[in-house]
């Protein structure tokens, strides 16, 4: 489903990946770890082609970065949910509209906005504050609204980049819980970590990147 | 529905780069009522220019001898030329009259005997009211029989359209000037539009919006400040020319419809300045 096979990158001269090779099937949960500026966050923009690779190539699902088109990003990009560290949410939205936001922008019917965000409201356990602004919610409120738009889409893949590295140890199980739920429904999760006590409390493959080199 | 949210998103542009829209579209207001300015004051210039060449006459005189029959024969034959709108027969006599009138004496109490010649006057149509149509013109009047002279103010016909061309060269390096001025600050005030959003740039990117989706709440908002800052100037340049007739000048006049040219160009310059500008600053994010 997602394979990298000896993929090189610098960005700005600098070197970033070196020869890395590893494959995600479909529905599995795997880690990545590795020291910061290590390369992780590098390799989950390569699977939704933020970054492309010098030599070697990326290929998910149908896409292959070595032949990709500009105009199939986008459509690449409605098959993954990418969550981020620091949330990324719309400050000047509710939360009802931050979700909505992902459909609206894909051209999906107002009808199906309603029923398709309260179903993911509802997952991550936020309906009740589906009209509220991201800045009245906690740290772990505005992740899960976080983790609600990137599964809105029902994306085949979420990629989570250290989802819980702003959050305190109790509401980071409670992320993890929903990370964990996602992925049992059949949706895969890769998810960039260096929490050691995530790494040992969850029994998936890790993929472990230090110097832009894997180290599996 | 994407088409709403594209709107909405444009409407929003404005509030969010509010001191630097608000600029703008003082700046296209300006620039587009100076252009509007340019329209009437070339609209009135050109009427009184027109009014002038419609009163130029091409005076054909004729060889001494010709007869009054000679001479209307002439006069039918030139009616024919396609230049021609209006002639007129002056006779010996009322050639006299004309002298009398001109110069408040009598030429038989002058000269004993009137020498003066017969002519036909002629009035031509518009676009024969140039220089060089009436160069052409008078050649080919001197060609026929019976004509001995063709007078018309030659000089100052060909001052007026050497006038008129510098005149318009300048206005239209003018025009050119106050669209450039127009088009960097639009360019610039979507390029701050762009940063000012750059946070909702990129979660669209990341969700798998296509490209002009991103880009075309941007040239609405460039075409919305276009359309504010040309409106705002034609109702200015409208109010203007009222109180112009009013207090300075009754008989300035324009035609309601030219001011759609301002509209059009303040809609085309927002269109591509900020077409231009999110093109570009789109991959800077």
């Amino acid at each position: 489903m997602i394979e990298f096979y000896n993929v090189h990158t610098h960005i700005r001269d600098k070197k970033i990946l070196h020869n890395i090779t590893f494959r995600i099937l479909k529905g599995e949960f795997v880690f990545l770890t590795g020291p910061s500026g290590a390369g992780k966050s590098t390799i989950l923009r390569h699977i939704y082609m933020d970054v492309l690779p010098d030599s070697g190539m990326v290929v998910v699902e149908n896409y292959n970065s070595a032949k990709i088109k500009d105009r199939d990003v986008p459509l690449l990009r409605r098959k993954i949910g990418v969550v981020f560290q620091d949330f990324k949410l719309l400050q000047d939205r509710t939360v009802f509209e931050n979700i909505a936001f992902a459909l609206r922008v894909t051209g999906v019917s107002g009808k199906d906005i309603k029923r398709r965000v309260m179903r993911v409201l509802a997952e991550v356990n936020l309906g009740h504050k589906r009209s509220q602004y991201p800045h009245t919610l906690s740290g772990g409120e505005q992740q899960r609204v976080a983790i609600a738009r990137a599964i809105v889409n029902n994306p085949f893949i979420i990629l989570a980049d250290e989802p819980t590295g702003n959050l305190d140890a109790e509401t980071s199980w409670e992320i993890m819980e929903i990370l964990e739920r996602i992925n049992r429904q059949g949706t895969a999760v890769l998810m960039a970590t260096h929490s050691r006590d995530i790494l040992s409390r969850y029994p998936h493959r890790h993929i472990h990147v230090a110097g832009g080199e894997l180290s599996q | 529905m994407s088409f709403w949210f594209t709107i909405r998103e444009g409407f929003k542009g404005f509030s969010r780069a509010r001191l630097s829209t608000t600029l703008t579209i003082i700046s296209i207001f300006f620039s587009h009522y100076m252009i509007a300015l340019f329209l009437m004051a070339s609209f009135n210039f050109e009427r009184w220019v027109e009014d002038f060449r419609g009163r130029v006459e091409l005076e054909v005189f004729l060889e001494p001898g010709t007869t009054d029959n000679e001479a209307q024969q002439l006069r039918r034959q030139m009616m024919r030329f396609s230049e021609v709108e209006k002639s007129r027969y002056i006779s010996k006599k009322e050639a006299a009259a004309r002298f009398e009138k001109e110069f408040g004496r009598n030429i038989f109490d002058v000269l004993q005997s009137n020498p003066l010649p017969t002519s036909i006057v002629l009035n031509l149509k518009p676009p024969y009211r140039r220089a060089a149509a009436l160069e052409k013109l008078t050649k080919k009047l001197e060609t026929l029989s019976f004509v001995d002279e063709v007078v018309y103010p030659r000089r100052v016909i060909a001052l007026l359209d050497r006038y008129m061309k510098v005149v318009y060269l300048a206005g239209a390096m003018l025009l050119l000037l106050l669209l450039l001025i127009t088009f960097v600050l639009i360019y610039n005030t979507i390029r701050l539009t762009i940063f000012a959003r750059r946070d909702i740039i990129e979660i669209m990117q990341l969700v798998g919006a296509r490209r002009n989706f991103i880009k075309r709440p941007f040239i609405i908002e460039g075409l919305l400040q276009g359309f504010i800052g040309a409106s705002l100037s034609m109702a200015g340049a409208w109010g203007s020319l009222h109180l112009a007739q009013k207090y300075i000048w009754a008989s300035l006049d324009f035609k309601a419809p030219y001011l759609l040219l301002v509209l059009l160009s303040g809609l085309l310059i927002g269109y591509i300045s900020a077409g231009l500008s999110v093109a570009k600053h789109l991959k800077e994010i």
